[in-house]
């Protein structure tokens, strides 16, 4: 067993607190402005720009999922399987259902989190560390490339895996903090689908979510965002 | 010795207004002392700046450019605008180490059942499922070292002690709707320092304008804090002291020239005034140290008592043509104007065993310049005064006018009864209704938009009802800590019973080293402990390999307990200022209340417990200042008996007697009851008002008393009263108009009180005289 399953160092450890000290006290770890390359593929092959734009021009999306997390604390991987949903300008709910029911709701102002018996809510705006956990995937649907490249150095492929509508976004931290938990994001897509999602932490533990149904011009009614974008559906 | 009393007053002089001088001693002297201590400790020191901003991210930059450059001010001690990466290293290098020092304040109730068997199966679900959450990633880098989530609980911990109140953006402190940035800073001196403070909010109002000015305008700042109210006081009082100076001295050097015709009586009249003040400054500091502007308003209140003397003096001798030099004539009305600074340091002497510091003050103050003013006219005024006075035509038509309508008086003396029978009426009337307010803020004039002001920001930061709190006292931190302990027990009871929505402790950061030991003692006295919970952990799916032993996490001795000490050396300071108050040799921990329902009911659940206060500022000084009111009223009548001895002693007559001493007590009751009938609630500054119409109310009567056997001076006591009214009116009725409520109250009760005295004391001579001379 390698020192680094067995514990964290004392600098990671002290990096991370910073995260979740960030959780309890709302402390910001501060991000150091760094250009970020969106990567222009060739010509007729979308940008990061367009594929942005297109994004903030979807009505709403569903889609289901399915997360596999390989963590090496544990001796096989956790599997959930839900919904997840996005309602413009910035809502996103995630619904599991499968190994036991929670539901994270996300908006502009916290992180609200329910297992069916306790709620937590989490203010995402006071803290990049857990901005940029909670928010990367948002970011993505919002088109926020201001968002994105707040907290990683943003590298965009298009055209790929012989169609020139695909395209890759990966997305590596800029700061330190936020290194000590995260090594990188990345979202595979397909137009305006994103078909997996992939989280590599720094301890070596990785999580792959694949998605399907994705209909991304799914318009919520009043009534279906109030039942859907809450904790306790 | 004059010149050189001025000298020292020039050079020590140092001006007050310390509220805390009017906050009893005696029978709650320890909360009287705990309350002074709060008021000069590190809370009340602190202040909080809130700027205001078009945005969230504005207002960060903003209130940190403000805080940086405060931060440099050498009158500021300290300023927290956000938590840096120091504050968050510091927190984990004092927490994470101490986990399982802080597993829970219940520790043989809570980790007895979250350590058997079954409360390690669901921490390891909990953990599994934290993993699996949105914030999986940071929960997994603690969990090998920290699978129970200690330290994550504790962080929790302080993140709900903040009542969502504040937020961080950029590592900023700003408010719950992102558009203020927030800023505490501490002030080095005390928040009654008025100097000090004004350069402090000078400094933060430059400050401010350099940050605005850079951010291209559209910033606000707001600000709140002890000493923004009492420089408002201040200059409140500086304002009055400067107002009534002047335009009294103006109006009385018009008086003294309409009077005497000449400058010369002007500024003799000044000898006994300068002499009075300068006397009973140099006492006043060298007995206190510096003197508090109430003191100063009333001292300089004593230019209508002092120049008395020397008006009756003047009077006396410009008046009389019996040919007397300025001694004789000074001699001849002598024992009058002794027994009449007697009588008035008799009422005067009553304050000194006020419970108030500020009273003794006032007491001590006055009753040396008296002394020095009848002194000073005594041996300062014959050598200066003219050889042969030149009479005055106004002062001869006067006299001659007063004196025939005294004799007219005494040959009606059933229409003269109907002065004090009209006073007795409106006395029937008015004292049944007199209704006396004890609550300190009628005392204090608090500036409206200050008050809003105070009342926004402090809604951005704090729920807290202001002035509410328990303090603890201990002989140290750990028994302070010890007792604090079990007042947050008690008061999450409270919550829990709906006594009580919300408090503030330091148990949020810190427990007592003894509660912090018998959490950690939980996890090292079970041998059974690590496998119990790598079994759990198997049985949820973990690999307990992949952990360190929790012997190797929790049971290790590691650093020891946190001690207050400690948090106070680190960064994390500024979290533990508000709360600890170094109270003497002892300290005390304050826990502020926000919503009681009903602090008896508090104060009944932590009654029981030693050196602990449930406190009510507002409701504690206007039992107080209750007490004190009545305790004054006893004092002020034993005082009027003892006036009545030194009266009765000097004319060892009852009828004359009477006839120097019931004039002043009819005038104060007479003016207390117009009060009453005006709708005027009266408090502690009217009786003071009270004491001051007895002691010069006394000196009329008895100046009135003293020319009895001599009809040709009657007419000129006569005209020296009504100078000596016109200069009290000119004096009190200006501190009447004062915007400060204590001013107010002490100058129309001084001015309507010797008015009425002045016209009570020919009544009462003519009433009571045995054989009235025509």
């Amino acid at each position: 067993m390698s020192p680094s399953k067995r514990g964290p160092s004392v600098s990671r450890s002290r990096l991370a607190a910073v995260g979740v000290l960030a959780m309890a006290l709302g402390v910001a770890v501060p991000a150091r402005a760094r250009d970020g390359g969106a990567q222009v593929g060739p010509q007729g092959v979308v940008t990061l720009d367009e594929l942005l734009a297109r994004f903030r021009s979807i009505p709403g999306l569903f889609a289901r999922y399915r997360e596999d997390k390989h963590i090496a604390l544990l001796a096989e991987p956790i599997v959930s399987e839900g919904t997840v949903h996005y309602a413009p300008p910035r809502r996103m709910a995630r619904h599991t259902r499968t190994p036991s029911p929670s539901h994270v709701v996300l908006d502009a102002e916290a992180l609200r989190f329910s297992d069916g018996t306790t709620t937590r809510q989490i203010d995402v705006g006071a803290s990049p560390v857990v901005r940029a956990l909670a928010e990367s995937f948002l970011d993505v649907l919002a088109g926020d490339r201001a968002g994105l490249e707040r907290s990683f150095v943003v590298d965009f492929h298009a055209g790929g895996a012989n169609r020139a509508t695909s395209w890759r976004l990966a997305l590596v931290p800029r700061t330190p903090a936020l290194l000590a938990v995260l090594t990188e994001i990345d979202f595979d897509g397909d137009g305006l689908v994103v078909s997996r999602m992939r989280i590599r932490e720094a301890s070596g533990d990785e999580g792959v979510t694949t998605f399907s149904d994705v209909d991304v011009a799914h318009r919520y009614s009043p009534e279906e965002a109030a039942r859907t974008f809450r904790v306790d559906p | 010795m004059l010149a050189a009393l001025a000298l020292y007053v020039q050079a020590k002089l140092v001006v007050r207004s310390d509220i805390t001088d009017f906050l009893p001693e005696g029978p709650d002297r320890r909360v009287s002392q705990l309350l002074r201590q709060l008021a000069e400790s590190e809370i009340a020191r602190t202040m909080i700046l809130s700027v205001e901003a078009p945005d969230t991210h504005a207002a960060a930059h903003a209130s940190k450019a403000l805080g940086d450059e405060l931060a440099r001010n050498p009158d500021i001690a300290w300023v927290r605008s956000g938590a840096g990466p120091g504050v968050q290293s510091a927190a984990h290098d004092l927490y994470f180490s101490r986990r399982s020092y802080f597993a829970s304040d219940r520790p043989e109730q809570e980790l007895s059942s979250r350590l058997s068997n079954e409360g390690l199966r669901a921490s390891a679900a909990a953990l599994k499922a934290a993993l699996a959450g949105p914030l999986g990633p940071l929960v997994r880098a603690f969990a090998p070292a920290d699978p129970l989530l200690l330290f994550q609980t504790r962080m929790d911990r302080l993140r709900a002690a903040q009542d969502d109140a504040l937020h961080l953006e950029d590592e900023q402190l700003v408010s719950a709707d992102g558009r203020h940035g927030v800023v505490f800073l501490g002030t080095r001196a005390g928040p009654f320092e008025a100097q000090a403070q004004a350069r402090v909010v000078g400094a933060i109002d430059a400050a401010f304008d350099r940050v605005d000015r850079d951010a291209g305008g559209g910033l606000r700042l707001e600000s709140t804090g002890v000493n923004r109210f009492n420089l408002a006081a201040q200059q409140s009082i500086s304002d009055d002291i400067q107002r009534v100076s002047v335009v009294s001295t103006v109006g009385i050097v018009v008086l003294f020239l309409l009077v005497f015709r000449s400058v010369r009586y002007v500024a003799l009249g000044l000898i006994p005034l300068v002499a009075g003040t300068v006397c009973a400054m140099a006492a006043g500091l060298a007995l206190f140290g510096s003197i508090h502007g109430l003191t100063l308003v009333f001292g300089s209140s004593l230019i209508g008592v002092g120049i008395d003397y020397a008006e009756h003096y003047f009077v006396h001798y410009t008046v009389s043509r019996d040919g007397c030099d300025p001694e004789t004539s000074l001699l001849r009305i002598w024992p009058g104007l002794v027994l009449g600074a007697i009588t008035t340091v008799a009422g005067l002497v009553g304050l000194a065993w006020a419970s108030f510091p500020g009273l003794r003050e006032m007491a001590v103050f006055s009753t040396v310049g008296v002394l020095a003013a009848l002194l000073s006219t005594r041996w300062l005024l014959p050598p200066f005064m003219p050889k042969k006075p030149k009479p005055v035509r106004l002062q001869q038509k006067l006299s001659q006018v007063l004196g025939r309508a005294m004799i007219a008086m005494m040959r009606s003396r059933r229409a003269v009864l109907l002065l004090p029978i009209a006073g007795l009426i409106l006395c029937a009337l008015g004292v049944p209704r007199v209704h006396w307010v004890d609550d300190v803020s009628a005392l204090i004039a608090v500036d409206p938009a200050l008050a809003a002001e105070d009342v926004r920001v402090q809604s951005r930061v704090q729920r807290a009802d202001p002035g509410r709190f328990v303090a603890v006292v201990g002989r140290d931190d750990e028994e302070a800590l010890a007792k604090n302990d079990e007042v947050v027990s008690r008061l999450r009871a409270a919550v829990s019973a709906g006594e009580l929505e919300t408090f503030h402790s330091v148990h949020d950061l810190v427990w007592s080293a003894d509660l912090q030991r018998r959490s950690h003692v939980m996890f090292t006295r079970d041998p059974t402990l690590s496998t119990r919970f790598e079994a759990a952990l198997a049985d949820e799916g973990f690999v307990p390999s992949a952990f360190r032993s929790l012997g190797e996490s929790y049971a290790a001795a590691g650093p020891g307990p946190l001690t207050l000490e400690d948090l106070r050396q680190s960064p994390l300071a500024d979290f533990v200022r508000p709360f600890r108050v170094a109270a003497g040799s002892d300290v005390a921990l304050v826990t502020t209340l926000g919503g009681v329902r009903d602090l008896a009911t508090i104060a009944a659940r932590l009654g029981d417990l030693h050196d602990v206060f449930v406190l009510d500022q507002r409701a504690f000084l206007q039992d107080a200042y209750g007490r004190i009111r009545t305790r004054t009223l006893e004092m002020i009548a034993v005082g009027l008996v003892v006036v009545f001895l030194i009266v009765h002693l000097r004319y060892r007559r009852v009828r004359l007697s009477l006839a120097a001493f019931l004039p002043a007590v009819l005038a104060v009751a007479t003016t207390l009851a117009l009060l009453a009938l005006l709708g005027t609630p009266l408090n502690l500054m009217h009786l003071v008002g009270v004491l001051m119409v007895l002691s010069m109310g006394a000196d009329y009567a008895i100046f009135v008393v003293e020319s009895r056997d001599h009809p040709e001076e009657l007419g000129a006591t006569l005209v020296s009263l009504i100078v000596a009214m016109l200069s009290t009116v000119l004096s009190f009725g200006l501190l009447g108009m004062s915007r400060n409520p204590a001013l107010a109250a002490l100058g129309i009760t001084a001015g309507l009180g010797t008015l009425l005295s002045v016209v009570f004391a020919p009544a009462a001579l003519v009433l009571l005289r045995e054989r009235p001379s025509e």
